[in-house]
Parts: structure tokens; C-alpha cells; sequence
């Protein structure tokens, strides 16, 4: 942390910044093993990888525009650069289809395409507060996701393998995954279980102009288990443990100062249930995920929504989420030259301390094998809500997401 | 409380699900219905994980197996 | 000298409680394995419930003497739903003296059963067990599931769930009772 009567060397970047230079996108896989979370996502969020094949296929687009809220345009928080953050664009493809008595294949793909300004670095001053150092100009960046699965069923139970890639110019990244879903109990306990491996390597683009790795790679392994039981004719549960492991160069390479362990193991039992409301035809969800690292990371996330139909043919879902965190053992508000680059130490905003409340709500019409949906998100940090002493990052995100998509049964 | 009471807590909790009475095949009606599943939108809980996942140092959760209409 | 009392009252009412719970989780295993679904060689459960389609009531003795294929469907069912149009061509391919088919819906709305039918263009009617009683009977093993039973009302064949090709199984296997 900053303090203690150390020289704080503020860094100026004079070079212009060239596009498709930096990738700070947040929906892409800068982050370590980001594209991982997409399989894991994506793998288990099949709808069809239930143990019975889908009797219809399924076809989804969804369009949906990200927008992040300016950082405070004053020279007390940005020392330098642009304050105006991200906006993202992505469109999805999704594709479900059975295969003869007994297979399914899906296929998934996403294009996202970005533009604007994440911070580089940070200083901080004794009194602990915090300047940013923002990336200089507005950065166009894009990136692809192609992904498939092929599920096979059997009487009572069902495996899947699913393998994937991204794309883009600073970043690849390819996966593996295996699933496997048993029922038991009259197919009221379903036991699933979730292998998955995930290469990426990151090439930074200016890499010799800033004294930045040309090259590096890491890999993500991943093993959870979950458990669902059908509690009574309207009612689910679902409990559940996943371990994952990161190694190799799990720091942010564009960061001015960022220094972080080889490796990260990471831990979260999550627990969910459904209830359904027959007279009031709505429906409560409502998910708690504890979640631990060895960068001494704790987080609680909390979501709850309702699901109401409106008639025969619409639908609401409003929903809301808390999420709190702790920081990392190694997180500097402000970056340490004096320090060594052996030492671990990142001012990374996602490594620090901070709460946020997400609010939103979905719209759906459907009519025949057609369901058209809109859906909104907000997204607010709270820095002074984490868990533990809050870090005091300035950098905190708020956005707001709008989708709109279309979905058929054929 | 200490870690053995909460194994027992744990243990108790999995038995209780265990012992629930099942539900029979012809009464998942409600259980089939598309709200009734953990992802009824698989799109928009990939895309919203991914910009969670950006956001946020923690990661990962529940899987989607589990309930629904349980035909063959 | 009262509060351990209370701990040892605690504390027996704590085991009495993780006992009674291991206890009806046994007991839920073996009554779910004692009522076992209707197997090949068994009489089938006679029944007399209401017919979707109009104000009578039908019940199985009344097709005695032929063979019948019993399929218990619901709206909410995807491979019920993939079944029906091959069951109406079936349906419609058997010879009316010696065989058919009786479909039993166990939604619990009628109309949204109707309102499928129409929908997947049945040409078949459907009975309507909304209170799960036929369904109960049979003890269904899962859904869908369709009996086959010979003219002197013995379960001959039972299929659960339906892929395409099942209908050919079926139409086999019933002609083959004709000449019993």
C-alpha cells in the first residue's frame, strides 16, 4: 500500500496510442483464463444438457450493447488520459440440434467489438487517496468465440465434451471440457460433474515499446461437482463445489506495474433454489456462490429474481444481485516502484475491496416457436461495501448492459 | 460452530434431501416448465457471467443440471 | 444443573431428529422400490375416467377383446408431443374390430391437453386423468409410457419414453397378439 514516506514516480506516456493496441475489454478474455469461464459458462448452461435429449432444435440471436460509466473528469482522481471508459457491442449465435435418437450437438459463437479507456496504473498518496492513470486514447478492439458440444444420452444419465477457441490480435485462447450428469431417485437427484482445460496465450501488442512481455501463456484446470434435488412437485435445490487452478502469467500485461503469483487456486461452493408459485404462476430464484482464493480474495454473491407471467404470452423477470469482496493480499492502491519486481503487487481495481449492486429486468413475448426478449442490467460499485477495510479504488465500474434477442423452437 | 458440527449439518442436510418424497413422473408439470430450469436462457447467462467475470475477482458457480420434466 | 439438562435434552432431540430423517430417507427408498410399476405378464389396472374430447366416460374393460395400446402423454412433455403424430398414423392404421389405441393425458388442465392435441393434429382422442389417479395405478416408470395389452387384458409389451422408430416397434408388436 502507499505510504510510508516512498517516492512515487508518476509515469507520463507521451507515445500516441495506436488503434487496436490495447484490449482492455472487459467482456473478453484479457483476464486470466477468461475464456474458461465462457466454457464453464456456456458448457453448463445448456439448457438440452439435461439427460434427456431436446426433442426440438433451438435457435438463438442476441444483440446486446455495453456501456460503462465515465470516471470522474477531475484532475483530484485522473492524473492522466482518457476518463471515458468502455462500450461494448456483441452479437451471439446459439444452435441446438438434436441428432438421431440419442446425440445433440450445440454450437455457439460471439463477436464482440469494443472501444475506450481502462486505467494503466495508480498512485496514491499517504492519506491513501487514489490517482489514475488512464490509457491515452479511445482503443477499438474485437474479438471471436466459436464453440461446440456434442452430448450423448443414455437411459439415465449423459456426457458431453465441448471444445472452443477465441480470437483476437493480443489474445488466443482454447479450451476443453467434459461433463457428466447422473440421475438417481426416480430422477429427482441429478449429480452432475464438470471437468475443464483452458490454454491461453497473450502476445501485447507495443510490447518492446513499453518494456512490456512479448509473449506469455497460461493455463486454467477446472473440477466441479453439483448436485440438484427436486424437493416437492414446485420446488428445486442445488448445491455445489468447484476447484480451479491457474498457472503461468496470470498478470494484467498492459498494467503499467503489475506483478502477481504463478499461480491462483481458487474455491466456491454454491447453493440455489427454484420455488414455483401455482396460483400467482411466478416463479422465485435465488442463488448464494462463497467463493475463496489463495490471493486471499473472500466474496459473497447473492442474486435473487421473480419470474411472473403476464397472460399466455408475456413474461417479466425482474432480478437483483449483491456482490462483496475482499482484496488481495498483494493489492496496492497505489503502484510500488520501490518495490522489486519478484514482489507481487497490482492496483488492479478487480483485485480490491469494493461491494455492487446489480438491478434488472427482462421482458419476454412468445408466440409459437418464437420468444422475443429484451432485458436490462445496471451495475453499481460501492467501494466502501467490500468485505474487510475498503481498498478506496477510484477506478470502480458502474454500467449499464441492454439486450435484445430472439430465440425459436423448431 | 465447530468443523465437525458442520459436517454433521452438512451430512443431515443431504440425508433430508435424500429423504424427500419423490416426485412421481406424472407430476412434473410444473417442474418442466422453461422457468423451472437454473438457465432458461443460456445467451444472456454466458454473456452476463463473462462481464461479471471481467468485473470481479471471484468466479465460476452452479451448473444447470437438475429438475425439469425428467422424460424419457 | 438445569443447563445440562437442557444440552442433554438438546442433544438427544438433535440424534432423535438425525435419526428420523436417515430413517424416512430408508423408508422412502423402499416404498418407492415396494409400488413397482405394471410389468409384462400382470393384469392391467382396470380404470374408468373422462374422455377429453366429449362427455362420456370410457373405462379399459370396454375394449375387451381386443388389443390395446395404452399411452399415457402430457403437454408438457417434449417426446410425448414428438409421439404424437406417429401414434395418430398408427391410430389411423389399425384395424378398428381388433385393436386401439387409448391415449390417457395427465395434465392437469384439460384444455391446455385439447389445445395440444389440436396443436400436433391428433387425429385421435385422448381420456384425462388430471389427479394422477391412472397414472398412479400403473405406477409409471416415466414420460411417456405405453402399454401394449392383449385381447384378455395381460400387459404384453411396456415402452417407456419414445424416440422415432418406436412406432414401428409397436405396430409390430401388436399384430403380433392378433393371431393369439
Amino acid at each position: 500500500m502507499a505510504g510510508s514516506g516512498q517516492q512515487v514516480v508518476v509515469v507520463g506516456v507521451t507515445k500516441k496510442v495506436s488503434p487496436h493496441r490495447q484490449s482492455r475489454n472487459p467482456v473478453k478474455p484479457k483476464r486470466p483464463g477468461q475464456a474458461l469461464l465462457s466454457l464453464s459458462a456456456a458448457a453448463m448452461a445448456l439448457p438440452a444438457f439435461a439427460v434427456n435429449q431436446p426433442t426440438e432444435t433451438e435457435v438463438a440471436v442476441k444483440s446486446s450493447y455495453y456501456e460503462e460509466d465515465p470516471i470522474r473528469a477531475s484532475e483530484e482522481v485522473v492524473v492522466f488520459g482518457d476518463p471515458e471508459r468502455y462500450t461494448i457491442k456483441v452479437n451471439q449465435f446459439y444452435l441446438l440440434k438434436p441428432i438421431g435418437a440419442n446425440w445433440s450437438l450445440t454450437f455457439d459463437y460471439a463477436n464482440e467489438s469494443m472501444s475506450g479507456a481502462s486505467p494503466w496504473g495508480a498512485v496514491a498518496d499517504d492519506e491513501g487517496n487514489q490517482q489514475l492513470i488512464m490509457s491515452g486514447a479511445s482503443i477499438d478492439d474485437s474479438r471471436n468465440k466459436v464453440e461446440g458440444t456434442v452430448t450423448r444420452y443414455l437411459p439415465e444419465s449423459a456426457w458431453s465434451v465441448t471444445l472452443g477457441g477465441s480470437r483476437e490480435h493480443d489474445y488466443r485462447s482454447d479450451y476443453l471440457g467434459l461433463a457428466w450428469i447422473q440421475e438417481y431417485n426416480l430422477k429427482n437427484t441429478t449429480l452432475a460433474i464438470d471437468a475443464s482445460y483452458a490454454s491461453d496465450e497473450l502476445t501485447p501488442t507495443d510490447a518492446s515499446d513499453f518494456g512490456r512481455i512479448e509473449q506469455a501463456d497460461k493455463t486454467s484446470r477446472s473440477l466441479a461437482i453439483s448436485i440438484s434435488q427436486i424437493l416437492s412437485r414446485s420446488q428445486v435445490a442445488q448445491v455445489g463445489y468447484g476447484v480451479t487452478k491457474r498457472s503461468g502469467f496470470l498478470a494484467d500485461p498492459y498494467k503499467l506495474r503489475d506483478v502477481r503469483p504463478d499461480q491462483r487456486l481458487e474455491h466456491r461452493v454454491s447453493l440455489g433454489y427454484l420455488q414455483y408459485f401455482e396460483p400467482w404462476g411466478a416463479r422465485l430464484k435465488a442463488e448464494y456462490r462463497y467463493f475463496w482464493d489463495s490471493f486471499d480474495i473472500k466474496a459473497h454473491t447473492t442474486s435473487v429474481s421473480l419470474f411472473k407471467s403476464l397472460g399466455q404470452d408475456w413474461d417479466v423477470e425482474p432480478r437483483l444481485r449483491w456482490y462483496e469482496q475482499s482484496e488481495a493480499s498483494f493489492f496496492a492502491l497505489g503502484d510500488r516502484y520501490d518495490l522489486p519486481l519478484t514482489v507481487a503487487q497490482s492496483s488492479d481495481a478487480r483485485l480490491s475491496s469494493f461491494g455492487a449492486w446489480s438491478t434488472g429486468f427482462s421482458i419476454n413475448y412468445t408466440r409459437d416457436v418464437m420468444k422475443v426478449g429484451l432485458s436490462y442490467d445496471r451495475y453499481v460499485s460501492e467501494p466502501s461495501a467490500g468485505i474487510g477495510s475498503p481498498s478506496g479504488h477510484r477506478a470502480l465500474m458502474r454500467y449499464e448492459l441492454l439486450s435484445l434477442g430472439v430465440r425459436f423452437r423448431l | 460452530m465447530t468443523s465437525k458440527m458442520k459436517c454433521t449439518w452438512l451430512f443431515v442436510c443431504l440425508l433430508t434431501l435424500a429423504g424427500c418424497q419423490a416426485v412421481a413422473p406424472w407430476e412434473r408439470e410444473v417442474l418442466a416448465k422453461d422457468e423451472m430450469s437454473w438457465t432458461s436462457d443460456p445467451l444472456g447467462q454466458t454473456l452476463e457471467q463473462q462481464v461479471h467475470f471481467s468485473k470481479e475477482a471471484a468466479s465460476g458457480g452452479l451448473g444447470s443440471a437438475g429438475g425439469g420434466c425428467g422424460c424419457n | 444443573m438445569s443447563t445440562s439438562i437442557e444440552v442433554r435434552t438438546k442433544k438427544r432431540i438433535g440424534e432423535g431428529w438425525l435419526l428420523g430423517k436417515m430413517v424416512a430417507f430408508l423408508a422412502g427408498a423402499l416404498m418407492s422400490a415396494s409400488v413397482l410399476a405394471v410389468e409384462i405378464g400382470e393384469t392391467a389396472p382396470s380404470f374408468t375416467i373422462e374422455s377429453l374430447n366429449s362427455d362420456e366416460t370410457v373405462s379399459l374393460g370396454d375394449f375387451k377383446g381386443k388389443v390395446v395400446i395404452l399411452d399415457f402423454w402430457a403437454s408438457w412433455c417434449g417426446p410425448c408431443l414428438v409421439a404424437m403424430p406417429k401414434l395418430s398414423a398408427l391410430s389411423d392404421a389399425l384395424p378398428k374390430e381388433r385393436a386401439a389405441l387409448v391415449a390417457v393425458s395427465v395434465d392437469t388442465n384439460p384444455k391446455r391437453a385439447l389445445r395440444f392435441m389440436k396443436k400436433m393434429g391428433a387425429t385421435y382422442d385422448s381420456l384425462i386423468d388430471p389427479s394422477g389417479e391412472v397414472a398412479a395405478m400403473y405406477n409409471l416408470p416415466g414420460m411417456p409410457t405405453t402399454f401394449v395389452i392383449d385381447q384378455d387384458g395381460k400387459v404384453a409389451a411396456r415402452l417407456v419414453g419414445f424416440k422415432p422408430g418406436d412406432e414401428a416397434e409397436l405396430e409390430r408388436e401388436v399384430a403380433s397378439l392378433y393371431d393369439k
